[in-house]
């Protein structure tokens, strides 16, 4: 029962969050959709409490739900403050998820205290419920057409007319094309013949597929001079799963061509009726949308990768064996096992992705309660929602993120009278931004508020002692000081945020997954957060190197140029600076940093310039193998004082080589200088 | 409960094993498995008892040269140069890593009340490290607390000690 239980509760939380995301959409839009989406969400809870018999939190779902349902119905439009109801409701379910039974007595206090709230608005609602029917017959077909649209199958309607004689049976590119057609979907061909009976007049065709009307029209682009093509979208959705269209077609076989799409067309407007008739029986539309995706625990997800990754190396080392001891048979062998290997990796990893959308709701509540709180008013905006971010990475910059929003909020926004002195509107702005860019996804976080105070950074700064009266300090170096451990320049402590305990932990939880987090600032205009993480945390392109012999891995994303050049001519430079295209660059000769000096050094020698945090380095290498696909290993805590080694990955002989981080490598080089 | 079974319980296993030419053993539950030398791959700049890292079956081992970590002479893997694979809990994470040993011996199997506290150990070995002493033909085995002995402090401990060691030999 447990089990069911977790289950449950993990189900129940998700329900609950997307009917609190959608109030708060609701809230600045109100939009009748994102109470029908809350609605959902409700129902949904409601029926899971009570397969498990939790009356309390079905029951009060329930009332929720019918307030929710006067909503939709416009009934409850005179309502104040309408979405802050509901969210006090929605917060109270999830506090009765910890005690369904409410042993608590405030608790139960409190349960009585809202089911008598709500059942004030709900007999509001009652004495109105039958007035329109007619709304929600539209909003049923509405909602009825957009699920079949999520399988994003159309059917489409064309016609074929040869400009040329072409045969049947003759060997004409046409056929090809026709075949390749017919094998998107559900379909149907219907050839008309001129008087002789062999020469093709017209095709109908008649075809349900994912494909756009562009990618249909495609097909016939080399032959377009030969045929000439008409494409009707007919409906969006799936016209062979319907009742009577194979019979309609027949029918259409004598009907004169000119009266087909018409005939068509009158048909799928007669299907839409029949929907909304079928539909209305069920009183929770999109019930079985979700049919298509199924719940599978994060651990296997995580023993899934796993694997793949070990088959990744074993790979490897098939690859090596082969190119060893070539054999035609075999190689051909290892060739499809790679091929199947990489389609495995990159369907493995498209399941730990998982949009950033996930964590919005959280985001939009945080920033709604926590400018009520402090009394600003403060719009949230969010674009790129969509983007994609390994699972591990959207758990973890959870806790930076909120930091950062409650910063914002708290010391970059205005008091909305402050605000209006300096002739900004009195509502701020916070936006977040994600978006990929390369081989990382970038998080912005901005506000339109007063912007960082250099001078009381450095003011504190001097005060805690974290830098010295002559330093020379940059903008980007004050901006830093931020992320020190215990810094804060707020003047009051509030609630909010300002205890100084926190940007120095944001710094360290996203560089714990290998981000980066940078700010700039303008005074008055606002600040802006950028937090930059790979896409991907467990399989990277690599460069793979040699010195000495050790390999060494340096991940494809800092390489940014190499070189060939003689080894003699680093050695009579003292303070390590290497010219290459005119530039001067600094090196670190990976032999003598690392004390390799098993193998004589070579004549000719590798440097790699690399892109670092603050500056270009070289990095000095026997050799480049070539690019790699590296599974990245942890090193274990007993290397964690070597930072420099960002990781492990097997070579496919089986030994280690070892992940260099190159940031790391000037930050410990210039530590110790 | 038959009493076959409630001797075994009162019976404790050790593994023992050689650093150099001294007999040394650990409980045997801490161990995971014994495997031969393979291929070294070395962290550059780690303390010298931090031998490097190996693959044991597609996952990175730490590995650690047990002989230096106690102030003998660093072992030049030969034939009998085995890896203890030991499982450590160290704040609730289970840390797994390989303890180089110049030769595994046997599995001795001693009643509880034959460990003995160390006496005297003299100061040979950090006392600390020392879980007791067993008898075995008239010798004495040092049993090690592994859980101290490889300790990720620990491990820090001696980097320290190390750098204040060469930065000392620098400043000659």
């Amino acid at each position: 029962m447990a089990q069911y239980d977790q289950m449950f509760r993990e189900e129940g939380n998700e329900q609950l969050e997307i009917a609190e995301q959608a109030l708060l959409s609701y809230e600045s839009h109100a939009d009748i959709g994102y109470i029908e989406e809350a609605f959902r969400a409700l129902h949904t809870f409601k029926g899971g409490a009570h397969i498990f018999a939790l009356t309390n939190l079905g029951d009060f779902a329930h009332m929720i739900e019918s307030v929710l349902d006067g909503i939709r119905h416009g009934l409850l439009t005179d309502e104040p403050r309408i979405a802050d109801k509901l969210l006090k409701y929605l917060d109270h379910l999830k506090k009765l998820m910890n005690d369904p039974e409410l042993k608590d007595s405030q608790t139960q206090l409190k349960n009585n205290q809202l089911v008598k709230e709500i059942k004030a608005l709900s007999s509001k609602i009652s004495d109105a419920i039958k007035k329109s029917d007619q709304s929600k017959e539209t909003a049923l077909l509405e909602a009825f057409i957009e699920q079949e649209d999520e399988e994003n199958i159309s059917t489409y309607y064309l016609t074929i007319q040869p400009l040329i004689d072409i045969e049947s049976g003759s060997g004409h590119p046409v056929f090809g094309i026709l075949e390749d057609i017919q094998e998107m979907g559900n379909h149907k061909l219907v050839p008309a013949y001129k008087t002789d009976g062999s020469t093709i007049e017209r095709w109908d065709l008649y075809v349900a597929s994912q494909a756009t009307r562009e990618d249909l029209e495609a097909q016939f682009m080399f032959i377009e001079d030969e045929v000439e093509l008409a494409v009707h979208k007919i409906a969006n959705f799936n016209l062979f799963n319907e009742l009577g269209f194979e019979e309609l077609l027949k029918v259409l076989d004598k009907t004169p061509t000119e009266q087909k799409l018409s005939e068509l067309t009158d048909y799928v407007g007669s299907l839409k009726e029949t929907m909304v008739a079928d539909s209305e029986d069920s009183d929770a539309p999109g019930k079985d949308s979700k049919s298509s995706s199924i719940r599978v625990s994060t651990s296997k997800i995580d023993v899934l990768m796993n694997l793949v990754s070990e088959l990744v190396t074993d790979q490897a080392g098939l690859k090596m064996m082969v190119s060893t001891d070539p054999d035609p048979q075999f190689e051909g062998l290892v060739e499809n096992i790679e091929r199947h290997i990489r389609q495995l990796r990159d369907i493995a990893f498209e399941m730990t992705l998982v949009p950033i959308d996930r964590l919005m709701g959280k985001f939009r509540r945080l920033v709604r309660d926590c400018a009520i709180s402090i009394n600003k008013e403060v719009n949230f905006k969010v674009t790129g929602e969509n983007t994609e971010l390994d699972k591990i990475y959207i758990d973890t910059l959870s806790d930076p993120i909120m930091h950062i929003l409650r910063n914002c909020i708290d010391h970059g926004i205005e008091s909305p009278e402050e605000r209006s002195k300096k002739g900004k509107p009195a509502i701020g702005t916070i936006s977040l931004d994600a978006y990929y860019s390369g081989a990382y996804v970038h998080i912005e976080i901005s506000d339109d508020g007063r912007g960082l105070n250099t001078q009381s950074i450095q003011n504190k700064a001097l005060e805690l002692g974290l830098i010295n009266e002559n330093d020379k300090l940059s903008t980007s170096d004050i901006y830093e000081l931020i992320f020190q451990p215990g810094f804060s320049t707020a003047k009051n402590v509030t609630n909010v945020s300002g205890r100084g305990v926190g940007m120095d932990v944001v710094k360290k939880n996203i560089e714990d997954i290998h981000g980066e987090i940078s700010i700039s600032s303008e005074a008055g205009k606002g600040t802006k957060f950028t937090i930059k993480v790979p896409l991907t945390l467990s399989i990277i392109d690599a460069l793979l190197v040699k010195a000495d012999h050790s390999h060494f891995v340096l991940p494809l994303q800092v390489v940014h140029k190499c070189y060939e050049l003689r080894y003699d001519s680093l050695t009579d430079d003292f303070n390590n600076l290497l010219v290459l295209d005119d530039k001067q660059i600094p090196f670190i000769d990976l032999r003598s940093e690392f004390s390799l000096e098993k193998t004589p050094v070579p004549e000719y020698c590798n440097a790699i310039v690399v892109k670092c945090r603050k500056m270009e380095l070289a990095i000095i290498t026997d050799e480049i193998i070539g690019e790699y696909q590296a599974v990245l290993k942890s090193v274990s805590e007993y290397y964690k004082h070597q930072e420099f080694v960002s990781g492990a990955t097997i070579l496919g002989d089986g030994s280690v080589a070892l992940v260099l981080d190159a940031d790391k490598l000037v930050e410990q080089k210039t530590k110790l200088a | 409960m038959n009493p076959e079974t409630d001797t075994t319980t009162a019976l404790k296993s050790f593994l023992s094993f050689k650093l150099a030419d001294k007999t040394f053993a650990l409980e045997v539950e801490k161990v995971i498995e014994i495997i031969e030398v393979p291929k070294i791959t070395s962290i550059p700049k780690a303390p010298a008892h931090m031998k490097g890292v190996i693959n044991l079956r597609g996952q990175v081992l730490p590995l650690i040269d047990t002989c230096v970590k106690f102030g003998l002479p660093e072992i030049e893997p030969d034939l009998n140069t085995c890896i203890i694979v030991i499982d450590l809990l160290l704040k609730e994470k289970t840390i797994r890593f390989g303890a180089m040993v110049s030769q595994v011996l046997e599995v001795l199997e001693k009643e509880e009340g034959q460990i003995h506290a160390s006496p005297s150990i003299e100061a040979n070995y950090n006392l600390e490290f020392v879980k007791g002493i067993i008898k075995e033909n008239e010798d004495f085995i040092v049993v090690l607390d592994i859980d101290k002995t490889f300790s990720v402090e620990e491990v820090k401990l001696m980097k320290d000690t190390n750098e204040k060691k060469t930065k000392a030999s620098k400043t000659k």
